[in-house]
């Protein structure tokens, strides 16, 4: 395995930001342009030509914040002629308050998607405005991963213990999917046995699950209507064991020990253990920390990665490792600074590049069709067919979770969980479901908001005395945030000729754009 | 043609079984160029599929039902607490009095008491008796329903395999979407937007529009994609057209059978079930929520026994009648049982270490009484029946391979169930 060569400088500059308080760009980080250019010039090899602005638009819109650019927004974009406005656009969306809360979404999916946890184990909303909090502060990565796994205390009152309670506090699971989501490395298949593909031993995962061998999870009785909160705290002693897998009635008392070799005593207090693991996982010379992360970045951005998955950053060799080296090195310097890393793929060309045709992975860098993610769904959905989040009139079905976690409520729900998908996915592996076409096609809300009858854009539209030319291009700015080619144009308005009556085609048009594939995706 | 051939290569080498993350490797070797589809790679294995037409129901009581109040009462106990213990079509077999439609059935049921776990958390028991593994936080394994959905479901058929009523269940994993189960979330009206809103001609006409401006998005550098949505959204027109769909609708039956039944949400998800299982669906799972009674058990029993205890009698007689029980699994348990101490409340707490379930149909001999506990219901005295005992019994039911492995999310395969035996005694 490769280990990243750290420089003494950078290790340095750690020890010095880890003093400096707020995390804003540290000035001895390098340019997002300046390493944006670099990152470019590591992937030898040919660049897609600029992306048109209305693709660059909606797709910089999703990718920072999770909503369609809406029709005015597009027109400013395209008539901005000033070289840098793709610059500017980029650090106001950076700003923006739908940046923070759609990566936090992001984040809070990753974490908590697999847990069957119910609500007293995961107070989701607590846990969901904490995330919108780290990403709004801009607070570096290494210490939200820090305040995760060293939380302790009431998961209604202290947000981020509820990454521990709700994986029940077990120190297994807890391992097993911090070095999964935080260091993109499989080790829990060595939980029953030595790991086929990896290179870890059953020992390593039990030492890397005894960190947490000392935090205890504790039922708190129902106080003021609260339910029956969950809480981690500390237990004075014991030790996490492994069973012998000779004599299954023996345990082997576990000393903490990390992936990279470091450890503590057996005696360490639970404190110690957890904040020990803390540095040892953030630490610069923790040749997976940063990588995993910026992995992870990448292929939500670009659908395809440096690694196969996000999953699995350990055990194999990255493509474009040169890439991954500027990136690595230069985000580390800027102290984990999320909105760096951000700022820096998005300006360059290979993010700002489009390519057409079916080759574009395989020929070029260029961003591949991403699937939408649930909250951007009901995003693209409201700003497309503009109704009211809270519009108490449109049933909105939605299948149950047992036992129920919190989740959102209303048609936010319904489109939530009916789309949910893990994150962590590789985007060749995401589907399409049954209920989410049915969803689209048939449910209530689409007919409502499709219809060419009462308050809908539709209606508006035709009242306002506009052509079938003019409402299909509004419909398709609306929907898929750019102008309807010729070919698309020609076949709207032979369609509408075709069915005879007007108000009924239009639907049709309306419904076809919301269930066409591209509605699903970024590119 | 090669890609097809190269794709078959790809699934012998893993013993039978479609793997998807070797398919995905062979998308990676270049076959993705030729237009191969993981769609098509599933259709091309659809003649080595034998369609043995079983199918399984399983009736999750969710919460953990109480042994004691259902069938391994200990009457004159101090565990037992005031539920008397009535007889059975089974001489010698005893169960708590509520049951009183299913006690005469019990002939052609097997009755397992000794079952046995670590788990005594609702998520992670649940995980663990609908997949047979404890919940890792790596890797997800899939639900037994997309399991056997998958293993035995037909190849070409314009249902779901797998319907889940009353709950969500737990999904198909690295199975792939195609295994998922559809959730019907209240049995007495037609499943979330199945229905069109609009004439089946209309709905036609907007798909074949939609088909004909995907064309031309698909030359956008999406065609993967876009072949993909209109695979997915086919597949759902077809089942929205179906026939078959009558199979959800409940009003189709007479009065009668919906009274014996019984009214209630899980009795009609019974009558659901039995309706999807003629019409060719393979796995149906019906939900009972509430066993998880901390506290007040006696009353919260009596509002939950009567109307499980009549659909599943209902639901077991009918299989029979219709002849469908032959080749129907029928699976009644919780994720664990209930402490045999009563609490401060008058309830009880939660207690993997003894449950018992209940299984009939598809070869299972009626009758049989699998396991014992001690006198007072606290150890299990006879025949230990773990989790994985379990799924490989369900799994020679259902005439599938428990070893089976699938290629799962993390790169290694996967074993169906990877430890334990049938338990014999029930064949």
């Amino acid at each position: 395995m490769d280990l990243p060569r750290q420089s003494a400088l950078s290790v340095l500059l750690l020890g010095l930001l880890s003093l400096a308080a707020p995390p804003i760009l540290h000035a001895a980080a390098p340019a997002p342009q300046e390493t944006a250019a670099r990152v470019d010039a590591a992937f030898h090899r040919a660049l897609p030509p600029r992306a048109k602005d209305e693709i660059f638009l909606r797709r910089v819109f999703l990718d920072l914040t999770g909503k369609l650019p809406g029709p005015d927004e597009i027109q400013r974009g395209i008539a901005d002629r000033t070289p840098d406005k793709r610059t500017r656009l980029i650090a106001k969306l950076l700003h923006s308050d739908a940046y923070a809360v759609n990566w936090a979404r992001y984040w809070r999916d990753v974490v908590t998607y697999h847990t069957p946890a119910s609500g007293n184990y995961l107070r989701w909303e607590l846990f969901d405005r904490w995330w919108v909090e780290q990403f709004r502060r801009n607070r570096p990565w290494n210490e939200i991963v820090t305040a995760l796994v060293t939380a302790s205390g009431i998961n209604d009152e202290i947000a981020p213990v509820n990454y521990l309670t709700a994986l029940y506090g077990n120190p297994i699971e807890i391992a097993a999917t911090t070095s999964r989501v935080f260091l993109g490395v499989q080790i829990q298949c060595a939980q029953c046995h030595d790991a086929k593909t990896e290179p870890w031993k059953r020992e390593q995962f039990h030492q890397l699950a005894a960190f947490f061998g000392r935090a205890k999870l504790i039922q708190h009785k129902d106080v003021d209507g609260r339910g029956t909160p969950y809480a981690i705290e500390s237990r004075s002693d014991g030790q996490y064991c492994m069973t012998d897998k000779k004599a299954p009635d023996h345990l082997i008392p576990m000393q903490p020990r990390f992936l990279t070799g470091e450890s503590v005593s057996l005696d360490a207090s639970d404190v110690e253990r957890r904040q020990a693991l803390a540095r040892f996982l953030t630490s610069p010379q923790n040749p997976w920390f940063a990588r995993s992360y910026i992995n992870r970045i990448w292929t939500a951005l670009f659908g395809w990665g440096f690694y196969p998955t996000v999953n699995d950053v350990g055990s194999s060799k990255p493509r474009y490792p040169e890439v991954l080296d500027v990136l690595e090195k230069d985000w580390i310097a800027s102290g984990y600074d999320m909105r760096w890393l951000f700022r820096t793929i998005t300006l360059t060309r290979a993010y700002q590049g489009h390519l057409e045709g079916p080759k574009a992975e395989a020929e070029t860098v260029a961003v591949c069709p991403v699937r939408l993610r649930p909250e951007q769904v009901f995003e693209a959905l409201q700003k497309a067919l503009g109704f009211d989040e809270n519009d108490k009139t449109i049933p909105a079905p939605a299948p149950s979770s047992s036992p129920a976690v919190q989740r959102h409520h209303g048609l936010r729900n319904m489109i939530y969980q009916t789309f949910k998908v893990d994150p962590s996915l590789p985007q060749a592996e995401m589907q399409g479901t049954i209920p989410q076409a049915l969803l689209l096609m048939n449910s209530a809300l689409v007919k409502a908001t499709t219809s060419a009858k009462g308050k809908t854009v539709l209606a508006d539209l035709l009242a306002k005395g506009k052509s079938d030319e003019e409402i299909v291009a509004t419909l398709y700015e609306r929907v898929l945030a750019r102008q309807p080619s010729t070919k698309e144009k020609s076949i709207c308005l032979r369609y509408i000729q075709k069915v005879g009556n007007r108000a009924e085609a239009l639907e049709d048009v309306l419904w076809g754009l919301v269930n066409s594939t591209e509605f699903l995706h970024k590119k | 043609m090669l890609p097809i051939q190269t794709c078959v290569d790809v699934r012998i080498s893993s013993r039978g079984v479609v793997s998807r993350r070797a398919f995905l490797r062979c998308l990676a070797g270049g076959v993705a160029a030729a237009g191969l589809r993981w769609s098509d790679c599933l259709s091309a294995r659809a003649h080595e599929i034998r369609r043995q037409g079983k199918a399984c129901i399983l009736l999750w009581m969710a919460g953990g039902p109480s042994q004691f109040e259902t069938f391994d009462p200990k009457p004159g106990t101090d565990t037992q607490g005031p539920t008397k213990a009535i007889s059975t079509s089974v001489p010698g077999l005893q169960i708590a009095e509520h049951w009183t439609h299913l006690a005469p059935l019990m002939k052609h049921a097997a009755l397992l008491r000794s079952l046995t776990s670590k788990e005594g958390n609702h998520g992670r028991a649940t995980y663990l008796l609908h997949t047979s593994y404890a919940p890792s936080g790596g890797i997800v394994h899939p639900g037994f329903g997309s399991t056997v959905a998958q293993q035995i479901g037909p190849d070409d058929f314009d249902l779901p395999s797998f319907v889940s009523i009353s709950g969500t269940s737990i999904g198909p994993s690295f199975l792939g979407v195609r295994y998922a189960p559809f959730i019907v979330t209240n049995p007495n009206q037609p499943p979330d937007n199945l229905p069109a809103p609009v004439p089946g001609q209309r709905l036609q006409r907007r798909l074949d529009l939609l088909r004909e401006l995907e064309q031309e998005q698909a030359q956008n550098g999406a065609a993967e994609r876009v072949q993909d949505h209109q695979t997915l959204y086919q597949q759902t027109a077809r089942m929205v057209l179906s026939p078959r769909t009558k199979a959800f609708q409940l009003d189709l039956e007479p009065d009668r059978v919906r009274d014996q039944y019984g009214r209630s949400a899980f009795g009609q998800g019974c009558l659901m079930a039995r309706r999807l299982i003629e019409a060719g669906v393979t796995f149906v799972e019906v939900q009972a929520s509430g066993w998880d009674t901390h506290s007040n058990e006696l009353k919260a029993l009596k509002k939950l026994v009567p109307p499980v205890d009549q659909a599943t009698a209902a639901l077991l007689a009918d299989l029979r009648t219709r002849g469908l029980l032959e080749r129907t699994l029928v699976i009644w348990m919780g994720e664990f049982g209930r402490m045999p101490r009563i609490n401060l409340t008058a309830g009880r707490d939660h207690y993997p270490t003894v449950f018992n379930a209940i299984l009939a149909g598809a070869g299972i001999q009626g009758g049989r009484v699998i396991g014992k506990t001690d006198a007072r219901g606290i150890e299990i005295i006879d025949r230990p029946i773990e989790v994985s005992d379990l799924f490989c019994t369900f799994c020679q039911a259902l005439g599938i391979d428990p070893r089976t492995e699938n290629e799962s999310n993390v790169g290694r395969p996967i074993p169906i169930v990877e430890h334990g035996a049938a338990v014999r005694e029930l064949f």
